[in-house]
């Protein structure tokens, strides 16, 4: 199968700043690869170094050291981006722009204009249920609709990647199952989800494979049931504390 | 209920606000004899208007050029790049030359010497004047540069005047400065003289003199404006005397070093009280009047070659008609 | 070029969604309509004064939004996290620098406009000359002026932190230099060395924009520049915008975004 995104021996460093000395390494030697038509969990607690890989894929932050590439193309190239969608953990849009105003903006960016781009935004507006707001400022919405208009615009270009920043967090029960199901729906189609979550019982149901970071090292890759066969754990979770190597402070 | 109470609050402030401005402001009027007279200006800017006032004052000169003006930078003497004229500049900075080169200016000058074809040819000839203030706006001559010479393209090269009614463009910015510092005595002079001289506002331009006067009654400067006023436009020689000695009394009470700076002006006006009475008739007064002159003219001798005539002609021709001074 | 013109759209419909142009025009209008309805003397037609103060307001409003608008663009994508999502796409940042240039350069040419047909209705109500070929090129030079401002200010955008300090700045050395760039050839001569040299230095490599303030042949109805001249003009401009922008995007590639 085809490798859709890979790095190699991904180094990402920040310098300590004035008064230290030593510079802080968030991912150290990151090799990882993920292929089409996978749904790909990216697990880790916090600070582990997830939302930096993000970053090095998407171009935000150059690498140190070592390669990224989608499809084969640099990181570094926009023309790597072609193809892929991304949703950010904290959505932000153009408050004085409407939800159908963005999808224009952003489908023009791909080259698609006209009945092909009206289109395709009246599709994505239905998918997300903003068909009732899409004509109103983004400024008058709540979280749960502007994560929706930020679901919108990452499928705007009918992407074969979709890279998710935690996609779930600080939606309801409702809009949890709602971005399941369109990752569902997305993997049916063939097309591939590279996603970080802290939502293990998701992870769980929909990915092919997971890959736990930590303190910026990969420390496990795998099939789901690999895992959690290889560690003896009930679930996923318990087999990621102990990837990770909690220890507990009080017997459960 | 929160609301209701918030919009009372809200009523009740304004009602507090509009009640203390009321009662205040009438207290600071009964208190401030002064404060009625002060306007908009005075109250905003304070003393700072005068500074404002200058400013608008050398825009009217800018607009006077058609923007041909030198800035800061260049060398310039100001005296001599102003048209607009100060009171010392005796109002014909730019007084006209027909092209033989004879003065067409007015009588107010009438102490310079003319030849026969009427040219100026005294000291403080008026071609004179003219080469200083054509030295002074020659700041335009010299390139130092090619980036200033490019610059230069987007700038205004010409030295033009305005002219043939367009002068009257100076006069918001006159108005203004008049508004700014009502005291500035030259400004209400300049601004008469242009309203009167090159745009035939005779009436503008004595309401203008009136208000500089109401502001400054013992302005010896406007008062003298307000005679050629009488005399030449109104043609009541009587008015325009009295106002003329009006004018002499002022200055002469005035300190001496004050006298000292406008000495000019008490020449202009014992000369043309000199005229008035000698036209008149009044030989003996008018010859006062001259020798008053003879003592701040730098022409001496042209008024004293006035008074000899003067003489002659009441010893010489005792039933020669009185007539105006000859050139 | 679709990418460039998109956030070029999208910067002009924040310019016109906000209060800040409309609070500019208004005011401006205000003071000219006032300046134009005072009666100084009566049945004497005078306009001079109204074009330049009309015409100063003009310039200053515009520098105004220019600025602003510029000094806001890349600070306020990265506090409210807009570039993410953008950046997200095949855009580089040479991109995101030319779509934001051109948005605000055409939404100030828009303002520009629109403040001038205003310019033009008062002057001739007050018996003011119709010289449209004069307003035509005044018109250009300004525009051309505010893309160098446009340019320096999304340098300063990228160079500095804050989008008050940065703006605070511009304004103060676009004022500076309109008010002295053009005369600090005849102080540099005044001066000993080595002030003399670093006078001089300065005086060539700033960018003169008081060679676009064509304001004073507006009002005095002056022959304009010709064609030549303003052709020079743009190449000059064109040339400072084009420097700027390229330091601005040396400086934006590098730096990091973090999510």
């Amino acid at each position: 199968m085809e490798t859709i995104l890979k790095t190699d021996k991904l180094r990402v460093e920040y310098s300590g700043g004035e008064f230290q000395k030593a510079p802080k390494v968030a991912l150290q030697g990151l090799n990882l690869e993920v292929r089409a038509g996978e749904v790909f969990g990216f697990l880790g607690p916090n600070g582990a170094g997830k939302t930096t890989t993000m970053n090095v894929l998407l171009g935000f932050v150059p690498p140190t050291s070592g390669s990224a590439s989608l499809f084969g193309i640099d990181v570094r190239q926009p023309i790597a981006r072609q193809r892929i969608g991304y949703l950010p953990e904290l959505t932000y849009y153009y408050k004085f722009l409407t939800a159908e105003e963005i999808l224009r903006f952003y489908a023009k960016i791909f080259g698609l204009t006209g009945s092909a781009a009206e289109k395709r935004i009246e599709q994505l507006i239905s998918l997300v249920e903003l068909g009732h707001a899409a004509k109103r400022p983004i400024k008058g919405y709540s979280k749960g609709m502007q994560q929706r208009v930020g679901l919108a615009q990452a499928l705007i270009n009918n992407p074969d990647l979709l890279i998710l920043d935690e996609p779930t967090s600080g939606l309801d029960p409702l809009g949890r199952m709602k971005v399941r199901e369109i990752i569902q729906r997305l993997k049916n189609e063939g097309k591939t989800v590279f996603f970080s979550s802290h939502e293990m019982g998701e992870v769980e149901t929909v990915c092919d494979r997971v890959a736990v970071i930590y303190q910026g090292e990969l420390k496990e890759e795998g099939r789901v049931a690999d895992l959690v066969a290889k560690h003896r754990a009930a679930n996923l979770e318990q087999a990621f504390l102990n990837i990770i190597g909690y220890k507990p402070a009080v017997a459960p | 209920m929160r609301n209701i109470s918030t919009a009372l609050m809200a009523v009740f402030l304004a009602t507090l606000v509009f009640t203390l401005a009321t009662a205040v402001e009438s207290e600071f009027r009964n208190s401030n004899t002064t404060a009625s007279d002060e306007g908009a200006f005075t109250k905003l800017l304070g003393d700072g208007r005068r500074l404002f006032s200058g400013q608008s004052v050398e825009m009217a000169d800018v607009y006077l050029h058609s923007g041909f003006y030198p800035s800061i930078f260049d060398s310039r003497e100001p005296a001599a790049a102003k048209a607009i004229a100060s009171g010392k500049d005796d109002d014909h900075t730019h007084h006209k030359h027909d092209e033989q080169g004879k003065c067409v200016h007015e009588e107010d000058h009438a102490a310079h010497q003319h030849d026969a074809a009427g040219k100026c040819v005294s000291e403080a000839s008026s071609s004179g004047h003219v080469d200083e203030h054509e030295k002074a706006m020659s700041f335009m001559d010299q390139t130092l540069d090619p980036l200033q010479g490019f610059i230069r393209n987007f700038r205004i090269t010409q030295h033009s005047h305005l002219e043939n009614g367009e002068e009257r463009e100076v006069l918001p910015w006159l108005k203004l400065a008049i508004e700014l510092d009502p005291q500035a005595v030259e400004t209400y002079a300049v601004t008469s003289y242009w309203l009167r001289k090159n745009l035939r506002r005779v009436e503008d331009a004595r309401h203008i003199l009136r208000e500089g006067i109401r502001n400054n009654p013992k302005s010896f400067e406007l008062l003298f404006a307000m005679g050629i006023i009488y005399e030449q436009d109104d043609k009541n020689d009587s008015k325009a005397r009295n106002i003329w000695l009006a004018a002499k009394r002022f200055w002469e009470q005035q300190s001496s070093e004050a006298k000292e700076a406008s000495l000019d002006y008490y020449g202009k006006i014992t000369i043309n009280l000199a005229r008035l009475e000698s036209e008149a008739g009044n030989l003996p007064l008018a010859i006062q009047y001259f020798e008053l002159t003879k003592l701040t003219s730098p022409n001496s001798d042209a008024i004293q070659k006035q008074i000899g005539e003067i003489k002659s002609r009441m010893t010489g021709a005792t039933n020669a008609p009185a007539g105006k001074l000859t050139p | 070029m679709n990418t460039v013109f998109a956030i070029a759209g999208v910067v002009i419909k924040e310019l016109y969604r906000r209060k800040d142009f409309y609070v500019l025009f208004v005011l401006s209008a205000l003071i000219t309509i006032a300046a134009g309805s005072v009666n100084f003397f009566k049945d004497m037609v005078m306009v001079r004064y109204v074009k330049d103060i009309c015409l100063l307001l003009i310039w200053f409003s515009t520098i105004i939004i220019a600025v602003i608008t510029a000094a806001r663009q890349i600070p306020a994508e990265k506090e409210s996290r807009t570039i993410f999502p953008l950046l997200a796409k095949p855009v580089s940042r040479g991109q995101v620098i030319a779509g934001k240039f051109f948005g605000c350069w055409l939404a100030v040419g828009i303002a520009v406009l629109v403040f001038y047909v205003f310019f033009i209705l008062v002057t001739a109500t007050k018996g003011g000359d119709w010289q449209l070929m004069a307003y035509a090129k005044s018109i250009g030079l300004l525009w051309l002026m505010l893309g160098m401002v446009i340019a320096m200010t999304l340098l300063g955008s990228v160079a500095l932190s804050a989008v008050s300090s940065n703006a605070t700045i511009c304004l103060v050395a676009i004022i500076g230099i309109l008010f002295l760039g053009e005369h600090l050839n005849k102080i540099a001569l005044r001066q000993d060395e080595p002030v003399k040299s670093i006078t001089y230095a300065i005086y060539y490599v700033i960018p003169h924009f008081e060679i676009f303030d064509v304001r004073n042949l507006v009002v005095n109805n002056k022959p304009m520049p010709s064609l030549k001249a303003c052709g020079l003009a743009a190449v000059y401009a064109g040339a400072y915008a084009t420097m700027f922008l390229y330091c601005t995007w040396l400086i934006f590639r590098r730096q990091r975004l973090n999510t």
